[in-house]
């Protein structure tokens, strides 16, 4: 070992080698704490790896140590909080209107597990808000009080469970006549049918003639088999809408209206019983049936 | 260069090592005081969580209690609720004030006679004392190499400590839980865990873990702070002598050496020589004693300083020796450095406890007491709050309705169920269609509104639907007002809110 140069000015040991003739770089090693925190984090790496990373070797995963994962200890917390759960939705699936009225807890239980359904499978079509998406384009508001299917709790879990047109064995269905497409009507005809329907509920579309119209809906197209004589729909026919009040599922202008009498109209709702437990259902009904509309 | 400039730059340093502080034993009024106030500090501390108050069956009967999972605090008759925290912004207030009036009156009395970590250091110092023995022998204990004797001191001594300072913490946790319920808790505990030991068991989890662990973090911060830390926590941590360094003045009382009586100082020999021939000679006989008694190892002769915190056992100290060589006690006192000037010019003494500074802090005091006081007796015990629905904004019905849904949440603070009808007003036509809680309606009474009962010091949210009938005229937004009235008392609250509707 050569002997040690010591900088004047700092006191501190230099490397010995001179840049430029007298230019020195002082010898300031790093901190051996620093050092020995670098050690152990490497000796902590190599620990952790072996306890706990997966290791690959082309497609084979080595095994670690322990059986630990951050996806288990997901699956774990969702297996405990459906658990926690269980005893709730146990109660709900058998519970009617008048027991989760009577029973403040469970009604709140509903209410909010409900609306978790909700969010997870129906805004995409009904909106956050449970109002359709837009009004007027087929997506129907569910907290209103106009109900194609029925608006009491049973009505409301029904649909959801068989769907609407969904090919369910049960499903709900009443299809709208393509009464121009179909040839039963002629242009005219439907425009004097729209003139009246529209007439039913205070509008008006110009050059119609009401009488006409009148004796189309009643005889030539019977309307009326389903709608009813009155045009506020048929108790015993679900699903066909009531004409004379304000509410249109698929636009109450006079173009939509000759549109929904020319090509007819059957839209679609899933049958949900496969996707969601009945306690789920129930609980999306109860839902619905909160938001204002339930009957 | 040379070795001399290296030997400067390090004498310029501005790092010094720490001195450990080692506060010798004296008696005295001072003493005395600081004796007062610790016991009867320490007694409240530990006997407050066990009294008790009686507030009806459903709510706890502890007086002061921070029930957190429930969201409760309660002092005495007073409840507060979590969104009444402003309460405690007051009393901070009037803490604040009165510290600062103490300061303006007498100086830093607060450091030095009820602070915690004055209290605290007190208690572990003491306890140091009985164990290691007084300054002198603690010195040499210090510096003696380890041995025997000097190990089990210090185990006795930190022990001890620990002792202390979990009981510290013990009572702490007493304010957050029932006392009673707790310290029995906290007993089986121990005894589980002693029966499993003695059993040969593994010992399993405490029930009251959380209780525990909260103990073990205020004892360990006790043990480090009243233990290790002491003076060094009033010194380089507490922000208050920085701010009193801002508030203080002339006039206030401080610990203060009467330089004008003491310098210069001499022996007790010496200075009888000096008097004799007629020189000056002070009454400080320079004995150091002031030094050796303080807690903060301050040496009060160099003037007001950041370390004292006005405790006054050097007052006792240099007392106790003026009286012993015979000379007028108060060569350290109560005083101010205007008053020594004075002295000095030949002037009479002055003290000014009542002045506009003092004044003020105290009508600023009275003032936040006054509007505590106020906004207490006058807080409302009932509340409304409402919330319109932000989808959808309106639902229109077939009939041509409008509906409007609002989330509505009624709180009653009182302790005991109470019943209020729920009205709307201020918009032509619109009534409550319906009040409803999950799938639970609310009934109408014969007069047409809807009746909600709130159950004892609770809040309830209220789905509630507003509808106007067809036929009238409505704007985009109009405004709404919803009125809870009490059935029994006939108390109104009225919370604004709007009627949206398409516009036409």
């Amino acid at each position: 070992m050569e002997h040690k140069e010591i900088d004047h000015i700092t006191g501190t040991e230099t490397t010995g080698h001179a840049w430029d003739g007298d230019l020195k770089e002082l010898n300031t090693p790093l901190p051996i704490w620093w050092l020995w925190v670098l050690w152990i984090t490497i000796v902590w790496a190599i620990g952790y790896s072996v306890v706990y990373q997966h290791w690959f070797i082309g497609n084979k995963v080595l095994p670690t140590m322990s059986e630990w994962t951050s996806r288990g200890d997901v699956h774990n917390a969702l297996d405990a909080a459906k658990a926690a759960m269980a005893p709730q939705f146990a109660k709900l699936e058998k519970a009617s209107l008048d027991d989760l009225r009577s029973d403040a807890a469970l009604s709140k239980f509903a209410v909010k597990a409900g609306k978790a359904v909700y969010g997870d499978n129906c805004v995409a079509c009904h909106g956050t808000g449970a109002n359709g998406v837009f009004p007027g384009s087929g997506y129907p508001n569910l907290t209103d009080q106009d109900w194609l299917y029925g608006g009491k709790l049973e009505d409301i879990v029904e649909t959801v469970r068989v769907g609407i047109r969904s090919g369910h064995d049960e499903e709900r269905t009443n299809t709208m006549a393509a009464y121009g497409d179909d040839e039963t009507l002629n242009a005219e005809q439907i425009k004097n049918v729209s003139g009246y329907v529209l007439s039913l509920s205070g509008g008006s579309l110009k050059g119609a003639d009401l009488v006409k119209g009148k004796q189309i809906y009643l005889e030539e197209a019977a309307c009326n088999a389903c709608h009813g004589d009155d045009g506020k729909g048929v108790t015993e026919i679900p699903g066909a809408p009531n004409l004379a009040d304000k509410i249109w599922l698929f636009g109450g202008s006079a173009e939509k209206i000759v549109y929904s009498i020319t090509h007819g109209r059957k839209g679609e709702m899933p049958a949900w019983d496969a996707r969601l437990t009945p306690a789920q259902i129930k609980a999306v009904a109860v839902y619905v049936h909160s938001r204002g509309g339930g009957q | 260069m040379s070795d001399t400039t290296a030997q400067q730059a390090e004498s310029k340093s501005l790092f010094a090592e720490h001195e450990k502080i080692h506060p010798l034993k004296v008696s005295g009024l001072y003493r005395k005081i600081k004796w007062f106030f610790l016991i009867n500090m320490l007694a409240a501390y530990y006997i407050a969580p066990f009294l008790r108050w009686d507030r009806g069956p459903d709510a706890p009967g502890q007086m002061i209690l921070f029930d957190i999972p429930h969201r409760r605090f309660y002092f005495g008759p007073i409840e507060i609720w979590p969104q009444e925290v402003y309460y405690f912004t007051g009393i901070l207030m009037v803490a604040s004030l009165l510290l600062f009036l103490t300061t303006a009156v007498a100086g830093r009395v607060w450091c030095g006679w009820w602070c915690p970590q004055t209290i605290w250091t007190d208690m572990f110092v003491t306890v140091e004392r009985w164990i290691e023995g007084d300054r002198r022998k603690r010195i040499a204990l210090d510096k003696a190499p380890m041995s025997l004797g000097k190990f089990t001191k210090r185990f006795i001594k930190h022990s001890a400590w620990m002792v202390i300072a979990w009981w510290t913490g013990g009572a702490l946790v007493l304010y957050f839980a029932d006392a009673f319920e707790l310290v029995r808790g906290l007993t089986n505990d121990v005894a589980i865990f002693f029966t499993q030991i003695l059993t040969l068991q593994l010992p399993s989890a405490p029930i009251h873990l959380g209780a525990w662990i909260w103990i073990s973090i205020f004892a360990g911060v006790t043990y480090l702070m009243a233990g290790i830390a002491r003076e060094q926590v009033c010194i380089y941590m507490c922000p208050w002598p920085r701010i009193q360094a801002a508030l203080t003045d002339t006039e206030a009382l401080n610990v203060t050496y009467r330089y004008d009586r003491g310098e210069p100082r001499n022996s007790v020999k010496k200075s009888v020589k000096l008097a004799a021939a007629g020189q000056a000679a002070g009454d400080c006989i320079d004995c150091n004693q002031c030094v050796w008694v303080c807690p903060t190892g301050t040496d009060i002769r160099l003037g007001m300083q950041l370390s004292c915190i006005d405790c006054g056992l050097c007052i006792d100290a240099c007392d106790n020796i003026m009286s012993k060589v015979g000379r007028p006690k108060g060569l350290i006192a109560f005083d101010t450095d205007l008053n020594i000037e004075r002295r000095l010019k030949g002037e009479k003494n002055s003290f000014r406890p009542v002045r506009p500074r003092t004044l003020t802090y105290l009508f600023a005091m009275f003032l936040s007491i006054g509007l505590i006081g106020w906004s207490l007796a006058t807080r409302a015990i009932t509340g409304i709050n409402v919330l319109h629905d932000r989808n959808p904004l309106y639902v229109e019905e077939g009939d041509g309705s409008v509906r409007n849904g609002y989330t509505i949440r009624m709180l009653n603070m009182e302790r005991k169920t109470r019943s209020f009808t729920l009205d709307v007003s201020g918009l032509q036509g619109a009534v409550i269609s319906k009040v409803s809680e999950g799938v639970f309606v609310f009934e109408k009474s014969d007069k047409g509104s809807f009746i909600v009962e709130i159950g004892p010091d609770t809040t309830r949210e209220l789905r509630v639907l507003v509808v106007l009938p067809a036929g009238r005229t409505i704007s985009k937004s109009q405004p709404i007002l919803f009125t809870a009235q009490d059935l029994e008392t006939g108390e109104k609250l009225s919370r604004s809110d709007f009627f949206k509707g398409p516009g036409n």
